[in-house]
């Protein structure tokens, strides 16, 4: 890729994606629109993320969250 | 007299996501008018108050052995409701308001009342009531009102299933609704055997089989729709007089299996620090282990 590093950017709610990138390891609760996450933060994608509770993964939509607290 | 075994009637799924308004709608399954507990109370009732149990033993018997399954049926659905009441609040400082979805939940009382687990009412939250409980003591009249309860609560079951596709409460409809429909079959002999009216013809009411629905396919291809327990080490025997011949739905031999099913383990559940339960910190629950293991 001549050296160039490929950026993955969002196009919609760009600052939330880059916060939820330094949450990534960490207990996180996400206020969706229909019921509250609480988990481990495993992934961050630039249209989802992926929140693990008792090791089973729940693929949040972006455009679905309300708040999202480090806790 | 009742003995309690620790154990569910079958293996409830426990998926780490839940549906509050579907518990809701599961509790009218549980303290409705044609819930579990109306079941459990009018068998339990009648059997109390049964007059000649000697001379109409078979029907004393049927009245009294499933009024010990309505028991568990009452256990299945509640521990449903339990599980089904998850993922509405989350664990914070009450100052964060850990419990705010839960004013749009239909049932506060599960949120203010129970800590997310089973009311004693039904799906509108209104208490169960004592006057669900017909025992007349005229023994057609109660078989008569056992058929028709028992088919209420199929009605209600098959609504509720529409209502939710949360797996855990269909799990337990689609066992509670083969259940259900041996029950409806043993007040139809029953009644038969005491008038001559064969009621079997006029089944299933409503007017669709139990296959139609997924869950409760997998209970009639074991034949769980055959069986009636006599949930007794040794007494209500004579229900194998009403209990015989074949099952009209499906043509296979109806059969009485002494005792109880062999049941699943009891799911337990997780501390919900925003709701206070229960409640035991780490210091406190070694104080308590300290004392528990005191003078032993």
């Amino acid at each position: 890729m001549n050296g160039q590093q490929t950026v993955f950017t969002s196009l919609y709610d760009p600052y939330v994606f880059q916060a939820l990138n330094t949450l990534i390891g960490k207990p996180i609760t996400v206020q969706t629109t229909k019921n509250p996450v609480q988990g481990m933060l495993k992934s961050v994608a630039p249209d989802h993320f992926v929140v693990e509770i008792n090791q089973t993964p729940f693929f949040i939509r972006t455009q679905e969250v309300v708040w999202v607290s480090p806790a | 007299m009742f003995k309690r075994v620790n154990k569910l009637l079958i293996d409830l799924p426990a998926p780490e996501y839940g549906d509050a308004n579907a518990a809701a709608a599961v509790q009218e399954l549980l303290g409705g008018k044609f819930g579990e507990m109306s079941t459990l109370n009018n068998y339990m009732y009648q059997s109390f108050n049964f007059r000649q149990k000697g001379k109409l033993k078979p029907f004393y018997d049927l009245v009294a052995s499933i009024t010990a399954e309505e028991f568990g049926h009452v256990e299945l659905v509640s521990n449903t409701i339990n599980l089904v009441n998850k993922g509405t609040s989350f664990t914070a400082e009450p100052d964060l308001t850990p419990l705010h979805n839960a004013k749009d939940k239909r049932n506060t009382y599960s949120f203010i009342a129970t800590a997310q687990t089973s009311l004693a009412g039904d799906s509108m939250g209104n208490a169960w009531r004592g006057d669900y409980v017909f025992s007349s003591g005229n023994l057609i009249l109660d078989l008569l009102h056992n058929f028709f309860l028992e088919i209420g609560a199929r009605t209600h079951k098959m609504r509720v299933y529409e209502m939710t596709d949360h797996p855990t409460a269909r799990e337990m409809i689609g066992y509670l609704l083969v259940r259900g429909g041996v029950h409806i079959l043993a007040y139809a002999k029953a009644i038969e055997i005491a008038t001559g009216t064969d009621l079997t013809k006029m089944l299933p009411v409503p007017n669709l089989d139990n296959r139609v629905f997924d869950h409760a396919r997998k209970y009639e291809d074991q034949g769980v729709g055959n069986v009636l327990f006599t949930w007794s080490d040794g007494d209500y025997q004579d229900i194998r007089q009403i209990w015989k011949g074949t099952n009209p739905a499906n043509g296979q031999p109806l059969v009485v299996q002494e005792g109880i099913p062999e049941g699943a383990p009891i799911p337990d559940l997780n501390d919900l620090p925003e709701e206070f339960a229960p409640g035991i910190d780490r210091d406190l629950y070694q104080q308590i282990a300290k004392r528990l293991l005191a003078d032993m």
